[in-house]
This record gives C-alpha cells, sequence and structure tokens, in this order.
C-alpha cells in the first residue's frame, strides 16, 4: 500500500521525527563547542578553557534525557541546567586575558543554538515553537549576564538569533504545507478499504459462479440434450447432490490459502483423477499420460482448482468437439504442475465462441487464475484442440515442513 | 523498487512538502544573496563569486523542480547532481574572495549546502543524505584549513574548521534523522493499517458471503429448484422439460456473463454514482474496455484510481455527464485516458486534486496530466499482470 499516514496519526509521527532532528543539531552544535574549547586551549596552553569544556557535559547528557525520554521534565531541565552551563561556558571563554570572543563569535554561539533545539514535547507546531522561544530567550539571557559578568563590550549575536527565526520558519512552513494532503486521506483510506471488500467479494463471486457452472448449468445442459422419454437415471443423484450444496452454505467459504497449502492431496484423491473417473462415466476415452504423481505436489485448493478445469475442458470435448477420445497429460516440475487436455476434434477459433464462452472463460481460466495458475489454448477449426493449464506447485521445504 | 523514502511510501504528503522544499531553497539563496552583498568588499575574484551564486540558483532550481509531483520520485541522481552544484558553489565562493577572506562564519557555501540538504530529507533515504554529508564536510573542511593563514584573527585552524562544518553536519545529520523517522513511523503505521483493514474484511466476509449466495439463491428458488423438484418426481425427460432446462440455462448464462464481464471499475462508477446530497442519480460514465484490461491492474493501482474517481464525483463543480475512462493495449503495456470536465480554475485543480495525482503516479509506470479548462486529460499506463 502507499498511502502513507493517515491525517489524524501523521502529526504525532512528524512531530516526533522533528524532535530527533532538532535534537542532532543540539547534539552536532553541542559536539562542535566542545571540540572548539579543546582546539583553543591547545593552540593556548596559557589559557584556561576546562571549565568552558566541563560545562558542555551536562548540557550533552540533559540533552540525550530529553531525546530519550520526551518529557516536560527533561525538557525544562535541559533549558534551566543548560542556561546555566551556556553562561558557565561564555563566562570562560570571556574571562581569557586575550578575549577569544573577537576570534570568531560563532564558537560561543554554538552551545546557545543547542538550548534552542530544546525540541520539547507537546504535540501541535505552537508547543513546539513555543519551546523554542524559551530556549532562546535562556540562552541569550545567561550568555548576556556571563558577557556583563566578565566586563567586556557586549556584541550582539546574530548566528543564534537567525538559526532561531530558520527553525521556526521551517516548523511553521512544514506545518502549513500538511493542510492540503490532509484532505485528501480519508477518501484515500475509503478506497483502500472498499477495494478489499471488492476485491473479496469478487472472488466469491468467482466461486459461485463456477460452482453454479459446474452443477446446476452442466446438468441442465445434460436434460436439454436428453432423447426424450429419456428416464432420468444417472442424474438423480447428481442432481438431489446440487441442491444440496448450493443451498447450504459451505461451498463459498473464503478459505485461506495459507491454511490449505500444508495439505496435499494424492493421486487417488486429486481432484484430476475424479475429473478424469467422472468424464470416463460420461462416455469419454480418456488415455491419462505422463507424471501423474506430480499432482501431489498441489496444496488442496489448486487441486480441487485443477481438477474442476480439467472437468469443464473435459465436458467440452464432449459436447463440441466431436470426438469422443481426450489425451490427459500431467508434467511436472520443481516449480509448477502442467496439465494438457488434447482433442483431435472439430476445433473452434476464438472469435466464434461468443455463445459457450462462459465455460473456457470462468470456469476453466478465470478458476485457474484465482490460484495463481495460467491457462493457454491453441485451436484451429478442423484440427483439434491443445489447452495447456500450469498450476504453482508447493515448495518441497513447505511440504516437508507441513508433513 | 520502491526506495524507503518519505516520498515513495507516503505519496499524497508530497505535494505539501514542495512548498517547504522551495522555500528552503529559496532561503538559502536569499541568505547566500544577502552574505555576498555584506562581504562585497573581501571579493577577489567576481567571476568566482558570481559563479558561485549561479551555482546554488541552478542546485535550488533544479531541486524544486524536481521535487514537483509530476517528475516524483525525485533519485538519487538529482540528488547528486544539487549536491554537486551546491559543494561547487561554495568552492566557488571560496575562490570568489581567496586571499581577503577575514571570516568563516560570514561564509555561506556550508550552510547553504546544509539547508539544501534538509530540503532533500523527503525525498531520499537517510543513508545516502549521511554519506553526503559527510563527504562534503571533509571536503569543505579540507577548503577551510587552506585558508587558514589568510583569516584576519588569530585562532587553531582547527577551530575555523569547526565553525566551518558543524551547520553542514549538523543540518545533513538531522535531515537524515528525519528521513529516517518519518520512514520508520510511516512503514510501521502501513503495517498496522493493513493488519487491521485484513481484521475487517474478514470480519466482513459472512455477510458478503451471505448476500452473494442470496443472489444465487434468488435465481435458483425462482426456476431450477422448482424445476428440478418436479423432474425427479416424474422420473422422465420430456420434450417440454427439454425446451425448459435450455431455456433456465440460457437466462442463468446470460446474468452470469453480464457479471462476469463487468469490471471493478464499472462497478466502482455504478457504486460511486449513487444519489447524495446535492447530486441525483447515476453518473453518465462512459468505461471503454473492450480487452478487459482492468482486471489486470494490482490493487494498488485499483485503489489509486478508485480514489481519484470517488474524488472527482464528489466534487460540486464535476460535470457528471462526461467522463470517459478508456483502456486500450499495446503490447505489454496497457494505456489508460481518462477525460473529465472540471470547471474549475488550474491552481484549484492542481492543489486539490495534487494527493491524488501524486498517488497515481507512484504506482503507475507512466502518467502524465493534461488540463485545458474546462477538460482534465489523465494518461496512464500499467503492465498486463
Amino acid at each position: 500500500m502507499t498511502l502513507g499516514l493517515p491525517s489524524h496519526l501523521a502529526p504525532q509521527s512528524i512531530n516526533r521525527s522533528y524532535a530527533k532532528a532538532i535534537h542532532v543539531v543540539g547534539f552536532s552544535s553541542l559536539i562542535g563547542s566542545l571540540l572548539a574549547a579543546i582546539a583553543f586551549q591547545a593552540a593556548e596552553p596559557d589559557d584556561v578553557l576546562w571549565p568552558a569544556m566541563i560545562a558542555v557535559l551536562p548540557l550533552l547528557a540533559l540533552l540525550w534525557l530529553d531525546d530519550r525520554r520526551r518529557s516536560s521534565f527533561y525538557a525544562a531541565s535541559y533549558l534551566i541546567v543548560g542556561a546555566a552551563c551556556v553562561y558557565w561556558y561564555i563566562l570562560t571563554f570571556y574571562s581569557q586575558t586575550e578575549p577569544i570572543v573577537s576570534s570568531d563569535a560563532f564558537s560561543i554561539a554554538l552551545p546557545k543554538i543547542a538550548l534552542v533545539m530544546v525540541g520539547g514535547v507537546g504535540r501541535g507546531v505552537s508547543v513546539r515553537i513555543a519551546w523554542c522561544v524559551a530556549g532562546y530567550a535562556a540562552a541569550e539571557i545567561a550568555s548576556t549576564l556571563a558577557i556583563l559578568q566578565s566586563g567586556r563590550h557586549y556584541e550582539f549575536d546574530a548566528t543564534t538569533l537567525l538559526t532561531f527565526v530558520a527553525t521556526v520558519a521551517i516548523l511553521s512552513l512544514a506545518h502549513l504545507s500538511r493542510r492540503r494532503s490532509r484532505l485528501s486521506q480519508p477518501l484515500l483510506y475509503r478506497a483502500a478499504r472498499d477495494e478489499q471488500l471488492a476485491a473479496m467479494r469478487s472472488r466469491i463471486e468467482l466461486k459461485a459462479a463456477a460452482l453454479m457452472h459446474d452443477t446446476v448449468l452442466s446438468h441442465l445442459a445434460a436434460i436439454a440434450g436428453a432423447a426424450p422419454g429419456t428416464p432420468i437415471g444417472s442424474l438423480r443423484d447428481p442432481i438431489e447432490r446440487d441442491l444440496q450444496i448450493l443451498i447450504g452454505e459451505e461451498w463459498l467459504s473464503d478459505e485461506s490459502p495459507e491454511v490449505d497449502s500444508r495439505s496435499r492431496t494424492d493421486w487417488q484423491q486429486s481432484g484430476l483423477f475424479s475429473a478424469i473417473q467422472e468424464s470416463r462415466a460420461m462416455g469419454l476415452d480418456i488415455e491419462s499420460t505422463g507424471d501423474l504423481s506430480a499432482v501431489s505436489r498441489l496444496d488442496r485448493e489448486a487441486s480441487t482448482a485443477l481438477g474442476l478445469a480439467v472437468k469443464q475442458c473435459l465436458v467440452n470435448v464432449l459436447r463440441h468437439s466431436g470426438t469422443d477420445r481426450a489425451e490427459v497429460a500431467v508434467y511436472g516440475s520443481e516449480a509448477e504442475v502442467s496439465v494438457m487436455v488434447i482433442d483431435s476434434g472439430r476445433g473452434f477459433s476464438e472469435a466464434e465462441t461468443g455463445a459457450d464462452r462462459l465455460g473456457l472463460r470462468n470456469s476453466v481460466r478465470r478458476r485457474i487464475e484465482s490460484v495463481g495458475g495460467a491457462v493457454q489454448v491453441w485451436s484451429t477449426p478442423g484440427r483439434g484442440t491443445s489447452i495447456m493449464i500450469r498450476v504453482p506447485a508447493v515448495r518441497a521445504s513447505l511440504i516437508e515442513g507441513g508433513s | 523498487m520502491r526506495e524507503r523514502t518519505r516520498q515513495q511510501l507516503d505519496p499524497a504528503s508530497t505535494p505539501g512538502i514542495r512548498i517547504v522544499t522551495i522555500a528552503l531553497s529559496v532561503g538559502a539563496f536569499g541568505y547566500a544573496l544577502v552574505l555576498t552583498a555584506l562581504g562585497a568588499s573581501e571579493v577577489t575574484n567576481p567571476v568566482f563569486t558570481v559563479g558561485a551564486l549561479v551555482a546554488l540558483a541552478a542546485a535550488g532550481g533544479i531541486l524544486i523542480a524536481m521535487a514537483s509531483p509530476y517528475r516524483a520520485p525525485l533519485t538519487a541522481r538529482t540528488h547528486f547532481v544539487v549536491q554537486g552544484l551546491a559543494l561547487g558553489a561554495a568552492l566557488f565562493e571560496a575562490l570568489g574572495h581567496w586571499t581577503r577572506n577575514e571570516w568563516i562564519r560570514d561564509d555561506w557555501g556550508a550552510i547553504c549546502l546544509g539547508v539544501l540538504l534538509v530540503a532533500l530529507g523527503s525525498y531520499r533515504p537517510a543513508r545516502e543524505i549521511v554519506v553526503g554529508t559527510t563527504v562534503s564536510a571533509l571536503l569543505l573542511g579540507f577548503l577551510t584549513l587552506l585558508q587558514a593563514p589568510q583569516l584576519s584573527t588569530k585562532a587553531p585552524p582547527i577551530a575555523f574548521v569547526i565553525v566551518a562544518i558543524v551547520p553542514l553536519l549538523s543540518l545533513g545529520y538531522a535531515s537524515a534523522v528525519f528521513s529516517r523517522e518519518i520512514v520508520e513511523s510511516t512503514a510501521r503505521w502501513q503495517r498496522r493499517a493493513s493488519e487491521a483493514s485484513v481484521g475487517l474484511v474478514k470480519e466482513l466476509r459472512d455477510g458478503v458471503t451471505r448476500s452473494v449466495q442470496q443472489d444465487r439463491v434468488t435465481i435458483l428458488n425462482r426456476d431450477v429448484l422448482p424445476f428440478f423438484t418436479e423432474l425427479l418426481a416424474t422420473g422422465t425427460i420430456s420434450n417440454p422439460d427439454r425446451a425448459r432446462a435450455r431455456q433456465i440455462a440460457d437466462s442463468i448464462r446470460r446474468v452470469m456473463v453480464e457479471e462476469v464481464d463487468r469490471s471493478w471499475l464499472e462497478n466502482v462508477i455504478e457504486l460511486a454514482g449513487g444519489t447524495g446530497p446535492g447530486r441525483s442519480g447515476a453518473a453518465k460514465i462512459v468505461v471503454d474496455d473492450e480487452d478487459r484490461l482492468a482486471a489486470s491492474m494490482a490493487a494498488d493501482q485499483r485503489t489509486a484510481l478508485r480514489a481519484l474517481l470517488v474524488a472527482l464525483i464528489e466534487t460540486p463543480n464535476f460535470d457528471r455527464s462526461d467522463l470517459r475512462i478508456s483502456l486500450t493495449a499495446s503490447g505489454r503495456q496497457c494505456l489508460g485516458r481518462l477525460v473529465a470536465n472540471l470547471s474549475l480554475s488550474e491552481f484549484l485543480l492542481r492543489s486539490n486534486f495534487a494527493p491524488y495525482f501524486a498517488v497515481i503516479r507512484s504506482v503507475f509506470t507512466d502518467m502524465s496530466i493534461d488540463f485545458d479548462a474546462p477538460t482534465l486529460t489523465l494518461r496512464f499506463s500499467y503492465e498486463h499482470q
């Protein structure tokens, strides 16, 4: 599915993603400020910069906690303790004999930027922006006090202000931009659900139609084709069985293939075997060749579908081909089982099959496609018909696992 | 193969994200422009300075263009080109004031590259952004080291490197983390949603089964049941029985052929065309699908198209008497064409329907939209299943 986050859940997860991203900026700034202090110390061994290095550590620890726990308590602690640390860091830099500040104010701005990136908790963009404002205010108050305390000349820090403004702008824009997709989300979700329901319904209808075709329609055709005055005889049982099945409910159960894939069928129990037996009983002379045991590699659903489809092909041979001989050839490979139904009857061309196209399309093609197989038909008027049915086999490992 | 990016996992949100992309690209350029103007006195080689601005503008322009939902998805190649141009801009900027650069903090190259990386976070996977950020930071760090002797202040060179690359690293890694987090939470939600909807469909299955069976039983009760019962009672097949059997079989077959021939697309139209507030009766919508190609659309494709159709039909300005959908085969490809009449401005159409178009684009191989008011033509293609 490609529908993404639903509108009511999106803000929450997007907020969390923003908070994580903002904290990364905070961490990078803190590590940068620590490295800057180390670098200046290394360059000027006479300066006393270790207090600035130590000041960064509580900031790092609290930001880590704020990132993990996501509670107002940790966010507020980060701001309060962090402001003290920023004061300490900046005071250290400003108290050196030759102030390092003038060399590059940006390294002084780094811990302040880290305070702006508090992230904070709570839903909604306004809450997030409020935390940013608090972070900026805390950073500015702490740095101003530190500069005043050191007795140096106060210089406005444009870097932190710019970072603060950019952060607020990005958060607000991202919030506004989400409004539009929000309107389309409910419709997209409704469509996805409707689609699943429609697919299920059409699966069930397909089953119902195929079953109806094999039972009621097939017997109606037998009655229509019988000579007048024929006793109902052999049709009685199947017709009675049809009525029972069709009025009962179990025939439409939409079983999931996962469950069925475990239960394999053997040749004698296979749908293909009974299809051949039944067609022989209807007077067709069938030669079955090839690797008949290959059908044992099919799961029950595929085996049933294959049997019913072959049955329909054989019924078509009886009804339309003008011959009473057919060959059923089975080939098995690791991945699939193929069955070919061949007759040398009168054949047909696709264009002329309008009236009875339902049998081939519905009872054969769609039924096989519904279990992941494929059907190919070769037929030339006057030269017979071959129908190849291929059905995917259950993998060997699955069979071993299931038996 | 779908990449794990926000744009590809949640295409409906991307039309909105593009506004942020535009703002970031324009903002980065504006920042560069202002800093260039303020530092004009340091410029030693104006050709490079202008070249730097041009390269940055090109990077932003390409990013904005490729972020369009109509060109989705934004590929690794676009990322590579945008990042290459932005890196080039940073290099040109440095060359522009070579030997006279006073401050690292008012150089814009690294920061603008970082801002563009933030914009890429919604379109590219985290790992790619991390690699891009790290490589760029190494290059720009080295470039800063080369400039250290000419800077006006005394400080250890490493401090200048920190000042130069910390903004880039923090913006780039923040973007990567955002990309990872948003992808993970979207994927997590999708997993949960699909479990929930499988559950819902299972719950509704019994009801659907009953209703399908009811349809069958209605036909059976009317014709077949009395006929079979009668036949079983008499025991022989007479001439009128044969005629009746043929007639019943024909009527059942007719109904079934009709049902089998009707595609999901026609069902959608039929369902969506029902009456509702402010609209009456079924929509006169033509589905032209001779080869029954609607059946070979994948579930995602059906969902996207279904959502657009429902949204169209529910739009107040939609002309319900004129919507045509045609599906034709061309080799392995199926070509779809949807023509609708909408009295909307192009702006409104693009903004209201952008999420649907984005979703359609993400699930079909090819999609194009043409709006010549009031006629909307949507073309898409997909492969036979």
